[in-house]
């Protein structure tokens, strides 16, 4: 039995071994490319012509939709920061999904809103519209009530009621900045391919100082759970998506700030209910849509427009999130399984999809596993403390690694943390997320995936505060 | 301590150094520790040199703006200026280079072109986009006023235009062209044409961009045949960024594009009257009613263009023709308000919405029965842009017209463009506008369109109005009234509660009744 036992042990910890090269060899190529395709970016970017874009009438108007549940506390916040972004010619819809808080209330009371009666078309299937909401004096900006159906049916009724050939998905606790729809908008203007999907950075606001919806303040929040979950945006946003995209295989664009285009959308059926995560099941359909059709799209995703957003405060709001994107990915990439290795689907058939399937949606399992059955195998013996030491370091170094090449792609591009102290502070959590952060959201992760095969199909809602108790801009600044 | 209390007595050397798994982890982890220090090392010092760097070039840039300043006001010659802004080292030259290039406006870009080309920029730029010897060439043909031919394709020319194309490439290419397309015009024309020769669409990209910018001289004609190959496919820059640069020209530069407009594929002649329509517009923003148009233009559009086989084409000269303010025009509109496709009819009826086709509101009215809601909405929007005489129009067809859609239509235009919160406060006027208001608000109860109404009555308006709004809405059994009514009730001192007592009880009744029917 116990020979059983330590056969086991050993070769799992072979498998494991395995595993985390392979992964980590994956991410360093992606590492490399997105460092490639980032700093080319940057370069580029400073000499691009948005002027010239905010002034053209041919810049196509855009109509903003802002899906909201129970975000009382943001959502003014937000709807500022839209009105305010330079864009020529713009249009919000706050879309309330049937919150139970003060979400409409706020809005009528700021935007001083009249309740209206306007024609609801529906194109797309979605669940009763309970009201409308408008001022005659600030003609851009139209709220609707719809009865609770989730994102995806918030979505599809705001997709409704757009006027324009694209619109844009933010999250109604988010700050745009003032120019990143033009910046988002730049692909789609610059190509002469249909750009149906692009995608802009998100980043983590907790800390941030915000007032009348512009972010007045840089800054890293207090916890050491917000500072992780910054230094793990920053790795994301910058090192995966950019190399993805250098491979034209975007797979994830995050709905927090997306630009779609709006004709290909309703095509594929709008957001579907399928998954909880629409958004990347909306990016997986309009690939096989317009691949099955035989049209030229592009699919990309930017680094320079950001958006901030407010990250969970506590573990539990993180393990909510993270279990509900995990459970998302995973329904997307079943949903398409039979994309993965498919050379129909390009670069992003042969390399995307087994990436997200095999090592984001369902590697984390193995990684789960690991985090319990290597300290296991030194408890019970089966691996000296050596050994044991070296995997710990080999984990720590390289994850470290990886998040410590995102902040210099962040310092050599973007540089949005302004001081020493933000450096400093962001080379440190670099090391400290892999000591106990990067498991913990595994094992979340994980549970995700195991949320899957035990059939949930529910979302998961994670209450936000609002990004920061308001702060007025210094003098002069 | 835990080992001692494991259950197998394993070697390490059984385990793992057979396999070299301990060897394979040892240096891999032995790697990455040393990586993550020095990319800790490289972060630190790009940040300290890119403080350093930043301090130096901020100091520059302060003593620069007052040369630069004294050498605009011309109270230093650039002869003078030059040696003074090119002291230092690189952070020195960065400043000088951002000012330049910062403070170039229309008054200020010869001598800015002028101090940039006594800084060497100028020529640094011109070799990083063109190569050495081709901006040696481009150089001395606008010195020198020369005529410059472009060289023919060769076979290495053609290859190493497939490796220039790259991104990587291209890049450094595009920002020396971006630079130079802010010189005055005598440089950046000559740069800006033999940019677009260039084979990667960044470097394209750019100079179309700078020759709409700076309206560089014969630019239309240039741009007009780019125009022409993107839309034949015979290059990659992208039809939306010509046409960004076409629309910043001035509508007296239009003559230029009378030629093309009998040429070329229906797509093209589309795009090109597009761009037309959005030059107008935006004149016509900026100085209304100044507009003016060749004879053979305005012919071509009212002859040619409202017959044209594309239908794109046919409505986007709905827009340029709105511009015209003639008999003839108008005549023209009536012709494409009746025109078979949706999008002709949709553009014609926003072309009406200026004061000069006031006469024309008759026939905009007549599409807000068109099958198709677009154009249903613009007619509406275009009768409500005529101010009072539109919007007193608009409710005289809301009144009379037995069309549903038409009717729910007017209904949310009112309510959108504020008009409805006017006529309700007009209910308690007497007389006329009184009935009249009292008319429009029952036809929009019956449509269902009773939210705005509730809100009203809800509040806490004059007595009279809130009558007056009970009373309209009595018939609607909506649940915004039954809301509006309950909040009267719970409302003590409401001088309207007896009357809201009495509906809520009638509507409970029967709501009651219709329930036990069911059950």
């Amino acid at each position: 039995m116990k020979a059983n036992v330590f056969h086991f042990l050993e070769y799992a910890n072979v498998v494991f071994l395995v595993y985390f090269l392979a992964a980590n060899a994956v991410y360093t190529l992606l590492m490399c490319l997105s460092l490639y395709a980032v700093s080319l970016h940057s370069k580029f970017a400073a000499e691009k012509p948005y002027g010239d874009m905010a002034d053209s009438p041919i810049t196509p108007p855009i109509t903003l939709i802002v899906p909201a549940y129970n975000e009382e506390g943001a959502i003014v916040d937000t709807v500022l920061s839209l009105r305010d972004l330079n864009y020529p010619g713009k249009e919000i819809l706050v879309v309330d999904d049937g919150s139970d808080d003060g979400t409409v209330q706020r809005l009528i009371d700021r935007f001083q809103l009249r309740r209206v009666d306007v024609i609801y078309r529906e194109a797309l299937k979605t669940a009763p519209v309970k009201a409308f909401y408008h001022n005659p004096e600030m003609q851009e900006l139209l709220v609707m009530a719809v009865e609770h159906g989730g994102k995806s049916c918030a979505l599809n009724a705001g997709i409704n009621m757009a006027r324009s050939p694209y619109f844009c998905t933010v999250d109604a606790d988010s700050i745009v900045e003032k120019d990143a729809l033009l910046r988002l908008m730049a692909p789609v203007v610059q190509s002469t391919q249909n750009t149906v999907v692009s995608g802009g950075i998100v980043r983590i606001a907790n800390g941030c100082g915000v007032y009348h919806g512009i972010i007045t303040r840089i800054d890293l929040a207090q916890s050491w759970l917000e500072r992780c979950q910054t230094v793990e945006y920053i790795r994301t946003f910058l090192f995966g998506r950019p190399g993805w995209n250098a491979l034209n295989a975007t797979f994830i664009t995050s709905g927090a700030f997306c630009l779609l285009h709006k004709e290909s959308v309703i095509e594929v059926g709008g957001f579907s209910r399928d998954t909880v995560t629409e958004d990347i099941d909306m990016i997986a359909s309009l690939r096989r849509s317009l691949t099955d059709k035989k049209r030229a799209f592009r699919i990309v995703f930017t680094t320079d427009p950001i958006c901030w957003t407010e990250a969970p405060r506590t573990v539990k709001m993180l393990a909510r999130q993270r279990r509900r994107w995990q459970l998302g990915l995973t329904q997307t990439v079943m949903k398409n399984f039979d994309m993965t290795f498919n050379p129909r689907f390009g670069s992003m058939g042969l390399l995307s999809m087994p990436f997200h399937a095999y090592l984001e949606a369902l590697g984390c399992v193995v990684e789960a596993l690991g985090t319990f059955l290597i300290p296991i195998s030194y408890f019970l013996g089966a691996m000296p403390l050596r050994t044991f030491m070296l995997f710990m370091f080999l984990a720590v170094g390289y994850g470290t690694l990886l998040s410590m090449g995102s902040v210099v792609m962040e310092e050599l591009t973007l540089r949005r943390y302004p001081t020493w102290k933000h450096v400093a502070l962001l080379l440190s959590y670099a090391v400290i997320e892999n000591l106990g952060y990067r498991q913990m959201v595994t094992l979340f992760r994980a549970h995700g995936v195991l949320q899957y095969f035990a059939g949930r199909k529910r979302w998961e809602a994670v209450q936000h505060k609002g990004i920061s108790p308001r702060t007025a801009p210094a003098q002069g600044a | 301590m835990a080992p001692s209390l494991a259950c197998g007595v394993r070697k390490e050397d059984e385990l793992f150094q057979t396999q070299g798994l301990t060897v394979i982890v040892k240096w891999l982890a032995v790697g990455a520790i040393s990586i993550d220090a020095g990319l800790v090392v490289f972060i630190l010092s790009r940040r300290a040199a890119h403080n350093r760097f930043y301090s130096r070039k901020d100091a520059a840039q302060k003593r620069f703006t007052v040369i630069i300043a004294e050498c605009f006001a011309g109270r230093l010659s650039s002869e003078r200026a030059t040696p003074l802004l090119k002291a230092g080292g690189r952070p020195e030259r960065e400043a000088a280079r951002t000012l330049l290039l910062g403070s170039i406006r229309a008054t200020t870009q010869r001598q800015a072109t002028d101090l940039l080309v006594a800084l060497g920029f100028v020529r640094q730029w011109a070799e990083q986009a063109f190569g050495k010897r081709r901006a040696q060439q481009l150089l001395r043909s606008i010195t020198q006023d020369e005529g410059i031919s472009s060289p023919p394709p060769t076979p290495r020319r053609r290859q190493s235009g497939r490796l220039r194309r790259w991104r990587v490439f291209s890049i450094s290419r595009a920002v020396a062209v971006s630079r130079l397309g802010r010189l005055s015009p005598e440089f950046s024309s000559c740069f800006m044409q033999e940019a677009l020769r260039d084979p990667s669409p960044y470097v394209g990209r750019m100079a179309l961009a700078a020759i709409g910018r700076n309206y560089i001289p014969n630019g239309l004609p240039i741009l007009l045949e780019e125009l022409r190959r993107s839309v034949d496919g015979e290059t990659e820059l992208p039809t939306r960024s010509i046409q960004t640069a076409l629309v910043r020209y001035p509508v007296s530069e239009l003559r230029h594009l009378t030629p093309y407009l009998k040429q070329g594929s229906p797509r093209f002649r589309f795009l090109a009257v597009n761009s037309i329509r959005e030059m107008c517009a935006k004149a016509e923003s900026q100085h209304p009613g100044g507009l003016e148009f060749s004879a053979e233009l305005r012919q071509w559009f009212l002859e040619e263009a409202v017959r044209d086989e594309s239908p794109d084409v046919r409505a986007r000269s709905a827009g340029v023709i709105g511009h015209f303010h003639s008999p003839e025009a108008a005549e023209a509109l009536r012709l494409l308000m009746e025109d078979s496709n949706e999008f002709v009819r949709l553009h014609s009826v926003r072309a009406c919405s200026d004061p000069y086709y006031s006469g024309m509101i008759g026939d905009t009215l007549r599409r807000i029965t068109d099958q198709r809601w677009r154009v249903r909405e613009a007619a509406v929007k275009t009768v409500g842009s005529f101010q009072a005489t539109g919007r007193q129009q608009l409710e005289q067809y809301f009144l009379d017209t037995t069309d549903r859609y038409a009717s729910e239509q007017i209904g949310e235009e009112l309510q959108r463009s504020g008009t409805a919160l006017q006529i309700v406060s007009a209910l308690a006027m007497p007389d006329g506008e009184g009935s009249r208001a009292r008319m429009v608000c029952c036809k929009m109860a019956e449509l269902g369109m009773v939210s705005l109404m509730a809100e009203e009555l809800a509040s806490d308006k004059s007595l009279d109005l809130r009558s007056q709004l009970l009373e309209v809405l009595s018939a609607s059994e909506t649940p915004q009234f039954l809301d509006a009514l309950r909040s009267i009730v719970a409302h003590r001192a409401d001088p309207l509660k007896i009357k809201a007592e009495v509906l809520l009880r009638a509507y409970e009744g029967k709501a009651t009744d219709a329930e036990e029917r069911k059950n």
